[in-house]
């Protein structure tokens, strides 16, 4: 009994520093209006040291929750499911895609660089954070400076390029859309989703905004529908291959919920540009501590 | 092979419930219900 117990203590606090973590990423999430997913990935491999592949499919599956949420606290209706659906062939792929690279990677092991051992999943899942990051954080910031100076928008770069056949789509500022565009879109969303383990709305957003040129509120509804799908398709890839642990997604869950209230509280009193420029600070700041880990890992 | 559906079909319920109790305990908390016609979703600013 005193050792079930004892047991029992040191599952909960293994499974606190989890909690705190999700706390302070559903803080950030909340705050910033974002689902989070990219953060937790980084904070569970550097902060609490868990394995890479683990971390990545343990947070694939803890994005399912708050995925589930925003869809029935937002209420997407039929309209929005028409985009989701098309792209819907093209994220199975993607995600099953790279759920498997990553699952390659990990039967790889190691691979040498300089002479030295590294862990080919941990350098290939940070190595590609830290771009990703870097890239989007970049152009948030941009695009903050653009509005501020009040620049003219470029919308819809891909959106022209003209491969039959086309779908037409309400929804986009050109409402005629190569379907073969949108499907390689979601092929692309999926790969990233199911490499990375995040719900996908950090390059999707964008990606529907500025290269699909998707009216925002149109492409927040939709992202809805496409993040849970993206969620859902990534927790099976992960979970065929035993890499989420359940206890972890759990603590993440709770900490989780409540961080993300506290920080849309906070988020009220940041709106508009403000919020827009901390939101590309704290990603170029999460991309500079991924480019230090990554450096050490190169040069341990 | 059933340890992995099994496995996988845990994963895939329990976020989904978590989700849908929570949805459901915010529409409690706030004195709604979930099937009210009349509320326009509110969209959060997009960042980027």
């Amino acid at each position: 009994m005193t050792a079930d117990l004892a047991e029992l203590f040191q599952s909960a606090m293994t499974l606190l520093p989890a909690l705190f973590a999700g706390a302070g990423v559903g803080f950030l999430s909340g705050m910033f209006g974002v689902g989070g997913g990219f953060l937790i990935v980084p904070v569970l491999n550097l902060a609490l040291r868990v394995d890479m592949e683990l971390a990545v499919g343990t947070g694939a599956c803890q994005v399912l929750g708050p995925a589930t949420t925003s869809l029935l606290a937002r209420r997407a209706d039929l309209r929005n499911t028409r985009l989701p659906l098309t792209i819907a062939g093209g994220l199975l792929v993607g995600v099953f895609s790279g759920a498997h690279v990553l699952e390659l990677a990990k039967l790889k092991g190691t691979v040498v660089l300089s002479g030295r051992e590294i862990d080919a999943v941990e350098l290939m899942v940070l190595a590609i954070y830290f771009a990703l990051l870097l890239s989007i954080g970049c152009f948030a910031f941009w695009e903050s400076r653009r509005e501020q100076a009040g620049g003219p928008r470029m919308l819809g770069r891909i959106a022209n390029w003209r491969i039959p056949p086309y779908g037409e789509f309400p929804e986009f500022e050109r409402q005629t859309v190569s379907i073969v565009v949108l499907a390689w879109f979601g092929l692309t969303v999926g790969f990233v989703s199911g490499l990375l383990g995040m719900s996908g709305g950090l390059i999707l957003m964008p990606g529907l905004i500025y290269l699909l040129g998707m009216k925002t509120q149109n492409a927040v509804a939709s992202s809805l529908v496409i993040v849970w799908i993206v969620s859902f398709q990534g927790t099976i890839a992960h979970a065929w291959h035993g890499n989420i642990n359940l206890p972890l997604v759990v603590a993440l869950l709770i900490g989780g919920t409540i961080g993300a209230r506290i920080g849309s509280e906070a988020g009220l009193k940041l709106r508009g540009r403000n919020l827009r420029r901390r939101f590309s600070l704290m990603l170029l700041v999460t991309a500079a501590l991924i480019g230090v880990s990554l450096l050490r890992l190169l040069l341990s | 092979m059933l340890h992995k559906v099994l496995f996988t079909l845990a994963c895939l319920v329990l976020p989904v419930i978590w989700g849908v109790l929570v949805n459901w305990l915010f529409n409690l908390w706030q004195g709604r219900t979930a099937h009210k016609e009349n509320d326009e979703p509110i969209f959060p600013d997009y960042q980027i």
